[in-house]
C-alpha cells in the first residue's frame, strides 16, 4: 500500500480526536479524544517504520502506548479532582479559577 | 541785624501786655527801630553792610544793606510807626487789638527783611513772608465770610505771581548766582521774565491786580502800611535792584504793562463808590507810574516816586481812616459808612482831615508845588524821550507808554478831585450829623506829618525840578540812569501840570457842584465797566469757576468709564471662566471617561477571550500555532 494511505488515515484520526476535543462537552470523552489523537500519532510511526528499513518507529510506538496508558491514568485521576471541586463534568462550566 | 527783629519781638511781647496799651508798646519798639534805622544810615554811607553765612554745603546767606536799602528800612519804620500811632485810636474798642499787635509786627519784620535780604534764598523767604503776613492783617476780621475770602483771594493770587519769581530765582540759581550783588551780567530773558512777572504780582500790575482792591477789607492802617508804603513796593524794589541787568526788550515789556495799568487803575478809580476803593486803585495806578519808571530807564524817578508816593498815599489813608472814624462814630453800622455817596460837607465837621487830605491828593495828583510833581514830572519826562528813541529807530508802538502815561496823569486829579469833591464839599448827604467832632490827637498827628512830608521842599530845592531830589545820586549811586534832555523835560513838566489843572477844574465842574446820588442810579455801561475794576476779577472767577466745573465733569465722566470699563472686565472673566469650565467639563471629563470604558470595555471584550470554557481556548491555541507554523513554513 502506499505510505499516503496510512497519512491520511492519519490525520483523519487526529482530525476527529480535535474535533471531539473542541466540542464534546463530557470530560470523559474529551480524555477519549486525546487518546485518539495519541494514536493518530503512533499509528503515523508505524506507518512510516513499514517503508524504512530500520524498525526504530515500531519500538517507538510501543513506548508512546505505555506513555498514554500512564497519562490517562493521571487524566482520569486529575478529572475525580475536579468532579469534586466543581460537582460536574461539564467542560463547559468549568470556567472559573478559582471557586 | 537786630533792627529786624525787633518788631516782631515787639509784637510778642506786646501780646501779654494789656489790652488798652499794647499798640502803645509796638509803637515804642518799632520808634526804637526807627532811631537805629537812621544809625543804619550813616553806617552805610560809605559802604554797604555785608553779612554772610553758610548754611548748608553749598549755599551761603548773605544780607547786603546798602544806601537804597537803609533809607527803605528808615521809610518803613517811619510809616509803621506812625501806622501804629495812628491804630492806637482807630483800634480802640476791638477785641483782637493783641492779634492786630502781632501780626503787624511780623508784618514790618517780614518787610526789613525783604529789604536787606540779598541771597535770593532769602529774598524769597521774606517775599512769602510778607505775602502771608498781609494776608493775616487782611484777614484780621476773620469772623466776617466777606473779608475772609476776600483776604484769601488776595493770598491767591499772591502766591500764583510768586511761583514766577520763584522759577526765576531757581534758574538764576541753576546758572551760578546766589543772590543780587552777585550778577554781573545781563539776565536771560526768560529768567527775567520770571523774576519780572514774581515783581507784578507783589505790585500788584496787570494780569495780576486783582487782589489789592479786595485787600481792602482789612482794617484802614493795615492798608495804609501795607498797600501805600510797603509791601506794593517791594516788586519795585526788587526791579530797582535788578534793573543793571534787565535785557532791553524785557524793559520794554515792563514799560508797557505798567502803562496799561496805570490807565486801567485810573480809569476804574473814577466809578468807585467805596474811599478805600478809590485809593486801592490809585496804589495800582501810582505803581504803574513806577514800573515805567523802570522800563524806561528812568530809574531814579521810580525810586524818587517810590519815596514819595508811601508818603501821601499813607496820608490819604489814613485821612479816610479818619473820615471813617468820624462815619462811624455818627451812624453806626447803620449805613455802610465808607461810601462816598452817604457823605458830603464833611470839611465843615472834620477840617484837620480835610486840610491833610487835600495836600495828599494835590501831591498825587501831581500839582508843582508838591512832593508828587516832581517825581512823577521825572518819570513822564523819561517816557516821553525813551519812546522818541524809540521812534527814531521807527518804532512808534513805543509811543504808547507816554501817552497812556499822560492820560492817566489826566485822570488821576479827576479821580482824586471827585473823592474830595464828594467827601468834603458841599452840602451834605449825611441824614444826621455831629457838630463839634474832635478827633482824637492820636489820629491827628500821623496824619499832619504825613501831610507835610508831601509838599515839595522835603524832596527837592526847586518846587519845579524833577531831576532835583536831594537823594538822587545818593541812593542809586553806581547805577547808570539815563538823562532826559532838558528840553523834553521842560515840556513834560510843563504839560503835567496843566493836565493836572485841567483835570481838577473838571472834577470841580462835574462833583463839585452838588450833585445827588441816588442808590440805584442808572448804571450806564461805562460806569459798571469801570467799577467792576474791568472786570477783571469777575473773569478770573469765571475763569476758576468754569475750570472747576470742568474738572467736575471730567470726573464723572471718568467715574462712568471706569465703572463700565470695570463692569466689562468682570463681565468678561465670568463668560471667559465659564467657558473653560464647560470645556472643562466636557472634553476632558469626556476624554477621561472615554479612555475608561474604552479599556473597560476592551478589559471586558479580552477578558471574555480568557475566561471562556477550555475547549475554546484550547481552539484559539490550535489556530494561533497553524498559524505559526505556516509563517514560518511559507515566509
Amino acid at each position: 500500500m502506499k505510505l499516503e494511505a496510512f497519512l491520511y488515515l492519519s490525520v483523519f484520526l487526529f482530525a476527529s480526536g480535535l474535533t471531539i476535543i473542541l466540542v464534546k462537552k463530557n470530560a470523559v470523552l474529551v480524555l477519549i479524544g486525546i487518546e485518539l489523537i495519541l494514536n493518530s500519532a503512533n499509528l503515523n510511526l508505524v506507518a512510516f517504520s513499514k517503508f524504512d528499513p530500520s524498525i526504530s518507529g515500531q519500538m517507538f510506538a510501543i513506548f508512546s502506548i505505555v506513555l498514554a496508558a500512564g497519562e490517562i491514568a493521571i487524566g482520569l485521576a486529575i478529572l475525580i479532582n475536579v468532579y469534586k471541586s466543581y460537582l460536574t463534568t461539564n467542560v463547559g462550566e468549568i470556567d472559573h479559577l478559582k471557586h | 541785624m537786630a533792627l529786624t527783629f525787633l518788631p516782631i519781638i515787639g509784637g510778642i511781647i506786646a501780646y501779654g501786655v494789656k489790652k488798652e496799651w499794647c499798640l502803645q508798646v509796638n509803637a515804642i519798639f518799632v520808634f526804637v527801630s526807627l532811631l537805629g534805622a537812621f544809625g543804619l544810615i550813616g553806617l552805610v554811607h560809605d559802604e554797604s553792610f555785608i553779612a554772610s553765612r553758610q548754611w548748608v554745603d553749598h549755599y551761603t546767606l548773605q544780607i547786603n544793606v546798602d544806601r537804597l536799602a537803609a533809607l527803605l528800612i528808615t521809610l518803613v519804620y517811619f510809616i509803621a510807626f506812625l501806622v501804629l500811632v495812628f491804630s492806637v485810636h482807630y483800634m480802640r474798642g476791638e477785641d483782637g487789638v493783641r492779634r492786630y499787635g502781632l501780626k503787624l509786627g511780623f508784618f514790618i519784620s517780614s518787610m526789613v527783611g525783604l529789604l536787606i535780604a540779598d541771597s535770593f534764598i532769602l529774598l524769597f523767604l521774606f517775599w512769602e513772608l510778607v505775602g502771608f503776613s498781609s494776608f493775616l492783617l487782611i484777614g484780621y476780621w476773620y469772623y466776617d465770610k466777606d473779608k475772609a475770602q476776600s483776604a484769601k483771594q488776595s493770598f491767591m493770587i499772591n502766591r500764583v505771581a510768586d511761583a514766577f519769581l520763584l522759577v526765576g530765582i531757581i534758574l538764576l540759581m541753576i546758572k551760578g548766582d546766589q543772590s543780587m550783588s552777585e550778577i554781573k551780567e545781563p539776565l536771560d530773558f526768560s529768567t527775567g521774565l520770571f523774576l519780572v512777572f514774581g515783581a507784578f504780582g507783589k505790585s500788584a500790575q496787570l494780569p495780576f491786580s486783582g487782589w489789592l482792591p479786595k485787600a481792602m477789607a482789612g482794617p484802614t492802617p493795615v492798608s495804609a502800611l501795607i498797600h501805600a508804603a510797603t509791601m506794593v513796593t517791594a516788586g519795585v524794589y526788587l526791579l530797582i535792584r535788578l534793573s543793571p541787568f534787565i535785557p532791553e526788550p524785557l524793559k520794554f515789556i515792563i514799560a508797557i504793562i505798567g502803562a496799561g495799568t496805570a490807565f486801567y487803575a485810573a480809569f476804574s478809580a473814577l466809578a468807585q463808590y467805596d474811599i478805600k476803593s478809590v485809593l486801592a486803585y490809585s496804589t495800582i495806578s501810582q505803581l504803574g507810574y513806577m514800573m515805567i519808571g523802570i522800563g524806561v530807564g528812568a530809574t531814579s524817578s521810580a525810586a524818587f516816586h517810590l519815596w514819595t508816593h508811601a508818603f501821601f498815599k499813607a496820608g490819604l489813608f489814613m485821612s479816610a481812616g479818619s473820615v471813617i472814624i468820624y462815619m462811624h462814630h455818627v451812624f453806626g453800622h447803620q449805613y455802610d459808612s465808607q461810601d462816598m455817596r452817604n457823605m458830603g460837607g464833611l470839611k465843615r465837621f472834620l477840617p484837620a482831615t480835610f486840610i491833610v487830605h487835600t495836600i495828599c491828593s494835590l501831591s498825587l495828583a501831581g500839582l508843582p508845588f508838591f512832593s508828587g510833581f516832581m517825581s512823577k514830572g521825572g518819570i513822564l519826562a523819561g517816557s516821553v524821550h525813551w519812546a522818541q528813541s524809540y521812534g527814531d529807530m521807527g518804532f512808534i508802538w513805543a509811543y504808547f507808554v507816554p501817552v497812556l502815561a499822560f492820560l492817566t496823569a489826566l485822570l488821576t486829579p479827576i479821580y482824586i478831585g471827585r473823592q474830595l469833591f464828594l467827601v468834603y464839599w458841599n452840602k451834605t448827604n449825611l441824614p444826621i450829623w455831629i457838630t463839634g467832632f474832635n478827633q482824637s490827637l492820636w489820629v491827628k498827628l500821623p496824619i499832619f506829618l504825613l501831610a507835610i512830608f508831601s509838599v515839595w521842599i522835603f524832596f527837592g530845592l526847586n518846587p519845579l525840578d524833577s531831576n532835583g531830589w536831594y537823594l538822587k545820586d545818593y541812593v542809586l549811586a553806581g547805577v547808570e540812569v539815563i538823562t532826559v534832555p532838558f528840553k523834553v523835560t521842560v515840556i513834560s513838566e510843563i504839560a503835567a501840570a496843566l493836565l493836572v489843572i485841567v483835570g481838577l477844574l473838571i472834577a470841580y465842574f462835574i462833583y463839585g457842584r452838588g450833585v445827588v446820588f441816588s442808590i440805584d442810579q442808572k448804571r450806564n455801561f461805562f460806569i459798571q465797566f469801570a467799577h467792576q475794576g474791568w472786570f477783571l476779577s469777575t473773569s478770573y472767577q469765571a475763569i476758576s469757576t468754569s475750570y472747576l466745573a470742568i474738572c467736575q465733569s471730567l470726573a464723572k465722566i471718568d467715574e462712568r468709564i471706569i465703572d463700565h470699563s470695570i463692569d466689562l472686565f468682570a463681565i468678561t472673566m465670568v463668560m471667559l471662566s465659564r467657558s473653560m469650565g464647560w470645556m472643562d467639563r466636557f472634553i476632558v471629563d469626556g476624554i477621561v471617561g472615554f479612555s475608561a470604558k474604552f479599556a473597560s470595555t476592551m478589559g471586558t471584550v479580552l477578558s471574555r477571550l480568557q475566561s471562556r470554557g477550555i475547549q475554546s481556548q484550547i481552539l484559539y491555541l490550535l489556530i494561533l500555532l497553524t498559524g505559526i507554523i505556516s509563517w514560518i513554513l511559507f515566509l
